[in-house]
């Protein structure tokens, strides 16, 4: 028989307060990919939507790269950031949007112990009930140009304004055997 | 325990390759979930061919973007399913990771199409689907470049999903 492949590694719920960033730490080499699953909300004040972001290995250096597409009711655009320091690969809805509507994420990133840089992609959309451009969707290829294996993924609100209670965040490891 | 993604078959190449085959795929699964990570010594694009078919029985259709444009274009009676990068093509420094789900893969009924999600985040993300204009169940599957080697380092997963 198989050993079971998808392996819930660590799973966070933010409680009442909030929380300013969620981070597992202390990730097992013992995997072949990573898989993370998101349900978010954000709790900076203004506006509907607000962007989620992260860091590998709590690395601030310049060495993420990630190319999207976005989609909202603007359209669909493309678009490039180089050399940041931080990885934006999706989308939440904020205080003023809908109650009790949380953005979805899912995360992949294969070989995340190989000693080569390493890749990812997301696929992550937020939407309100309100009118106007209060959705958005967002394919992301990320890379971290690093080396060493991952061993720790932390996730932040785009403006610093942290979780809102209910979000949830579950990392899995994959077996490839 | 209920088990999710059974690991089928997984190859890293220890050396580089213009080809790797996965064959006598068991159908048992429901789905399949083919995960390959890929470094290229060319920008060039990647593709399968399912069942040895290489006759002109595949479509694609695409959407990419390499951060400055976006293309949506069609591949129509060609000899290969895309799995993707179209644009910029794979790159032999970061790994190009294409995640595909191919669905249904061993009814003998309906033609098979496949998701795939093509990601370089140096370079290039894009999102296609295949379709193979035959009613065979899938039992072999090979990935292939456009042109060019595969380098040593890269990897290929094939998982069965179970429906119940």
């Amino acid at each position: 028989m198989a050993n079971n492949t998808f392996i819930n590694i660590a799973t966070t719920t933010v409680g009442s307060g909030g929380a300013s960033d969620i981070t597992f730490s202390s990730i097992p080499s013992t995997y072949t990919d990573l898989q993370l699953l998101l349900s978010l909300r954000t709790s900076t004040a203004t506006y509907q939507i607000d962007q989620i972001k992260l860091r590998f290995n709590g690395s601030t250096a310049s060495n993420y790269s990630y190319k999207d597409i976005v989609a909202s009711s603007a359209g669909a655009t493309a678009q490039s950031n180089s050399s940041t320091d931080y990885w934006q690969f999706g989308y939440a809805p904020r205080p003023q949007a809908t109650a009790s509507t949380f953005g979805n994420t899912s995360l992949y990133i294969p070989n995340y112990t190989s000693s080569s840089n390493k890749s990812g992609f997301s696929i992550s959309i937020a939407a309100t009930n309100g009118t106007g451009d209060y959705w958005y969707m967002r394919q992301s290829a990320g890379l971290w140009s690093v080396t060493s294996a991952i061993t720790s993924i932390a996730i932040y609100s785009g403006d610093s304004g942290g979780f809102a209670q209910y979000s949830t965040a579950t990392l899995y490891g994959i077996n490839n055997s | 325990m209920a088990k999710t993604y059974t690991p089928i078959a997984t190859t890293t190449l220890s050396s580089s390759a213009t080809s790797v085959t996965f064959s006598s795929i068991s159908s048992s699964y429901t789905d399949l979930i083919l995960i390959c990570s890929v470094l290229h010594s060319t920008a060039d694009t990647l593709y399968v061919q399912y069942n040895s078919d290489t006759g002109s029985n595949y479509s694609s259709t695409y959407m990419e973007s390499n951060g400055s444009g976006m293309l949506s274009q069609r591949q129509s009676n060609v000899v290969k399913g895309l799995l993707g990068l179209t644009q910029v093509g794979m790159s032999s420094t970061n790994p190009s990771v294409f995640f595909t789900s191919i669905n249904n893969y061993s009814n003998t009924t309906a033609y098979k199409t496949a998701i795939t999600q093509a990601n370089l985040g140096s370079a290039e993300v894009e999102s296609n689907t295949h379709l193979w204009r035959s009613t065979s169940a899938i039992n072999t599957i090979k990935v292939l470049p456009s042109a060019g080697n595969m380098n040593s380092g890269s990897t290929f997963t094939l998982y069965g999903i179970v429906a119940a």
